[in-house]
């Protein structure tokens, strides 16, 4: 697909870590639903889907987690 | 929490507006959410704040057309809107676990780059194309089982492209911004990032597999 010059760039798109110039370069193709850029940027949402998953959870207490849920349930009724 | 309850039975009923489904949801994934967020802002009840968003915007995300609300009541971190047409759920399905956790590193980053003045991340412009590459939730599953492998691939890389990444993953720089902050070529600092991102890509690759290739 004339894309693999794009390759090294996927992660970084997906992490908003590149320029402006490399980012534009990617976006157009994202735009134009590129079959092969779709498909690397799959397999790059992965890898930082996975990088981000490096974090150990944090449970928070009993009580905490309660409020926090009615905070959100809170913040539904408000929108 | 019932864990017999799929998650794609759970999306079904925030779609009709079910308030519990989103709690049980939340029950689900904010742990995890939890953990990126407050790795990226350190103050547990900011981190907080930030997985709300991310469920906040799933209650948006699904919700049908015609009961959404109007687009600048979204917070601004919102750049990974799920149009109408996702199919959250079935075979096809994109992985709810990997939106939701694009969407709380992008509201957690979005606070903390507005807490030392920076500009926000690039707006990607994903409204409408993120279903062309967000993950299925199998292939999330699948790489879920394996998270093991990535801390040993990590643990691979020289220490100082590892810092490179937490830079990036967890404390919102861009390549630009790295290279300015530590005073070296912006050309170095672009190829350290593509080394260490070419090196953990072929690693996964070769101990998995191409992802999704045999799902």
């Amino acid at each position: 697909m004339g894309c693999q010059h794009l390759e090294e760039l996927y992660e970084l798109y997906l992490l908003g870590a590149l320029d402006p110039e490399d980012a534009a370069r990617v976006g157009e193709h994202v735009r134009r639903q590129c079959p092969s850029c779709c498909q690397g940027l799959r397999e790059a949402a992965l890898t930082v889907y996975l990088l981000c998953q490096t974090t150990t959870p944090a449970r928070a207490s009993g009580r905490a987690d309660t409020q926090q849920k009615a905070e959100l349930l809170r913040r539904l009724r408000v929108k | 929490m019932n864990d017999t309850v799929t998650t794609e039975d759970l999306l079904g009923r925030v779609r009709k507006r079910d308030r519990q489904a989103l709690a049980e949801l939340y029950d689900r994934y904010a742990p995890s959410l939890r953990g990126i967020t407050l790795r990226i802002l350190t103050q547990r009840d900011t981190a907080d704040r930030a997985v709300q968003e991310a469920f906040l915007h799933l209650w948006e995300a699904v919700a049908p057309a015609s009961s959404r609300a109007a687009p600048k009541a979204m917070p601004p971190a919102s750049t990974h809107a799920i149009p109408d047409s996702l199919p959250l759920h079935g075979p096809q399905g994109s992985s709810a676990a990997a939106w939701l956790t694009f969407q709380a590193r992008a509201a957690a980053l979005a606070r903390l780059r507005a807490a030392r003045g920076a500009d926000a991340l690039p707006d990607l412009e994903l409204n409408g194309h993120i279903v062309s590459w967000l993950p299925r939730t199998e292939e999330v599953e699948l790489v879920d089982r394996r998270r093991d492998l990535l801390q040993k691939i990590l643990r691979q890389l020289p220490k100082a492209q590892r810092e490179l990444l937490e830079k990036l993953v967890f404390e919102g720089w861009h390549e630009a911004e790295i290279a300015e902050k530590q005073g070296e070529p912006l050309a170095k600092v672009k190829s350290d990032v593509r080394a260490a991102m070419r090196f953990l890509r072929h690693r996964l690759r070769a101990v998995m597999g191409t992802w999704g290739a045999n799902i």
